[in-house]
């Protein structure tokens, strides 16, 4: 993926950037809201990583600026400023994310992977069925089988699997879970979210061989593709 | 600059008085001219027409014999303030109402004698009561010759008028400006003295606030006692409003404080790991140093979030909550976990949903806050209950476990930050999850109680104004 880096600050951009590339994307880096907005509107990039507060032009206006011209190139904002309104003011201004500085730079690369994706394959999100190996589940029905076996699930464990299943592959956070799963932002003290995962691969996986979930250390999970 | 001296309370006073006086003295002027010019010129009227009369009198009759008639028959009317004598060449007197004369009082102008006629020396005028404070009459008169004639030499006319009735009413002005004088003189004293008490009260009240923008000590109060009745209730607001900004400024202080503690104490360690690492030390990991650093970040973040709450300019993103939701949510979230650590979790929810006005997410924390506290020290197979009820308009919301409770003392201390029951050292925990729930609390114009739980254990009472629905 090509992503551009809105940041002013040298070390939080580079750290970014040089994630970013180590992951195997391509990282064009902006130090102004002037030299971002340029980049923005004349290049083609997969995803852009907007910092708020910049010299010259803030985030915010940038934000606008390439909605209102009809540039869709998925949003993430990362800010200093993390109260809910300021959240609230960046998603409407059609940010597809929001992360809090500082922020774990896995966390960041979750988010960025899961936006740039939705706005690749829009026909996702219009799926009715989600499969990895002989694991299916119906979205219409709200079911889900393995080998043919229907599985009981309850409301909020098949939304936390079908977020799973709907970005298999990706790294996903427990901050991004809480979020789009539970619906609720807070800072849980306890992992309780592990407690939960730990249940679906109970009903999901095989007794032996690997999980359907993988544990990625110190940053959240990553359904396997098959 | 005038505003500033109209605004002196002293020179109000002044000008007050002043204006007092000055009022006054037009006043008695105009009384007195007034009076002046009609009494005195009337009677100098009245004895100048009587004296044209009899000198008409005698031009008529040439005869002064007929001026002693008029006069005799005057006298026998009684009159109260006419005085006459008619001597003839001879001095012997020919008719008079006067005994005896005195001498002369002084001449006045335009031809007048002023006379002081002793009361016994008057005749005919018994029945008449003297004015106040005056043994005898005060008389203006005016004296002229008659003749002579051919049967006698010259005669002499004394008329006279009474003017003590104008002078007492004279009198009476002089004292009454004399009083206003005095009373004035009394006012002036007296708004004076207002005035220095006024500023003597006021200056308690700014001794006070002096003193604290001096030494900055918010401790010291406006002394009760000392300050007058009518001053009592700015007074007490003052105090109050101190006590308050004292409040704020401790728990400022305190914050402070406990920053400085806890988060010096995660700092330092992360320090000495970073140090142990240079030196190429095997017992540190990066790890270890991560996970410090995002420690700090957690506290930090939640003594932000903490503040911007009690700021309370979130309220404007309320929206309406079902509480039921919101409960049915955390037990879910939470459920697991109780199961994992065979403690059992239980709910308990009105029928009909129950509302209230609030912020989901803070309110999704606080409960988590509450929750995550009472599955920490709820030992295993114990019990936690959530409830919620609708009561008079207000929504109960409980929260119980069978834990160890809290001691009532540090009851009163568990909502300030970083505060930590000495029992629960040893646990995870920064110190700042009841802080924050009292901040939620706060913001949502609801009321947190903890009562002990039978037979042990804590239970959280949450009152929230019920949001009724039609």
């Amino acid at each position: 993926m090509r992503i551009l880096v809105i940041e002013d600050e040298d070390t939080v951009r580079r750290y970014i950037a040089k994630g970013l590339e180590e992951h195997g994307h391509t990282v064009d880096q902006a130090k102004s809201g002037r030299d971002g907005l340029f980049l923005a509107t004349t290049e083609s990039f997969d995803a852009i990583v907007l910092d708020r507060m910049l010299p010259e032009m803030d985030g915010m206006t940038i934000l606008k600026t390439l909605r209102a011209s009809d540039i869709t190139t998925p949003v993430l904002i990362v800010s200093a400023l993390g109260e809910v309104d300021d959240r609230v003011e960046g998603l409407k201004t059609g940010s597809d994310d929001y992360l809090i500085k500082p922020f774990q730079f896995s966390e960041l690369m979750a988010r960025v992977e899961v936006i740039a994706k939705r706005h690749a394959s829009p026909h996702l999100a219009t799926e009715s069925t989600l499969s990895v190996d002989d694991l299916k589940m119906d979205l219409v029905k709200r079911k889900v089988t393995k080998s043919n076996q229907q599985i009981e699930f309850q409301p909020r464990e098949f939304s936390l699997l079908e977020f799973l299943m709907r970005h298999k592959g990706q790294l996903i956070t427990r901050t991004m879970l809480l979020e789009k799963v539970w619906n609720y932002h807070f800072d849980p003290e306890t992992n309780v979210i592990d407690v939960h995962i730990s249940r679906i691969r109970n009903k999901i996986d095989n007794k032996d061989g690997a999980s359907f979930i993988e544990t990625v250390r110190g940053s959240g999970y990553r359904f396997r593709e098959g | 600059m005038q505003g500033n001296w109209i605004s002196n309370v002293r020179h109000l006073a002044l000008l007050y008085t002043g204006a007092l006086i000055l009022a006054a003295c037009i006043f008695g002027t105009f009384l007195y001219i007034v009076h002046q010019d009609n009494s005195y010129l009337e009677s100098k009227a009245a004895i100048r027409a009587d004296v044209q009369g009899f000198i008409d009198i005698y031009t008529l009759s040439n005869d002064i014999n007929v001026v002693k008639h008029t006069i005799e028959e005057r006298l026998k009317k009684h009159d109260v303030t006419s005085f006459y004598s008619l001597y003839n060449h001879l001095h012997q007197v020919l008719a008079s109402n006067i005994k005896e004369l005195p001498p002369m009082g002084g001449f006045l102008d335009d031809d007048f004698i002023f006379y002081e006629i002793p009361h016994e020396n008057v005749s005919g005028r018994e029945h008449f009561k003297p004015a106040l404070f005056h043994s005898h009459y005060d008389v203006l008169a005016m004296t002229i010759q008659l003749g002579p004639d051919e049967h006698n030499g010259l005669a002499t006319l004394i008329v006279g008028r009474d003017i003590d009735t104008f002078q007492t009413s004279q009198g009476i002005i002089e004292a009454l400006a004399w009083i206003s004088i005095g009373l004035i003189a009394v006012l002036a004293l007296i708004c004076f003295l207002m005035t220095f008490t006024l500023t003597q009260r006021v200056r308690l009240i700014q001794s006070t606030t002096t003193n604290i923008t001096q030494t900055g000590d918010l401790s010291s109060r406006i002394e009760m006692t000392q300050v007058p009745e009518d001053f009592k209730p700015i007074a007490q607001t003052f105090n109050t409003m101190l006590e308050r900004i004292e409040e704020l400024v401790n728990g400022i202080r305190q914050v402070s404080d406990n920053i400085a503690h806890d988060l010096r104490t995660p700092l330092t360690r992360l320090r000495h790991n970073v140090d142990s690492l240079k030196r190429g030390d095997d017992s540190v990991s990066i790890d270890d140093i991560s996970t410090e650093t995002d420690r700090i970040i957690t506290t930090f973040n939640a003594l932000l979030r903490i503040a911007n709450i009690e700021q309370g300019k979130r309220s404007a993103g309320f929206s309406d909550i079902n509480v039921n939701t919101l409960l049915k949510d955390i037990y879910e979230y939470y459920e697991l976990l109780a199961q994992k650590r065979s403690q059992h979790l239980e709910i308990k929810l009105p029928e009909q949903s129950i509302f209230i006005k609030g912020d989901k997410d803070l309110l999704f924390q606080a409960l988590s806050n509450m929750l995550e506290n009472a599955l920490k020290f709820t030992p295993d197979n114990g019990q936690i209950s959530i409830k919620a009820t609708l009561i008079q308009e207000r929504v109960q919301i409980i929260i119980s476990d069978t834990g160890c409770g809290i001691s009532d003392e540090d009851k009163l201390q568990v909502f300030q930050r970083f505060f930590r029951v000495d029992s629960s050292r040893h646990t995870a925990g920064n110190g700042l999850g009841l802080s924050l729930v009292k901040a939620v609390v706060d913001l949502h114009n609801a009321e947190i109680t903890l009562d002990n739980n039978q037979p042990s254990g804590l239970t959280i009472n949450l009152f929230f104004p019920a949001l009724l629905r039609i």
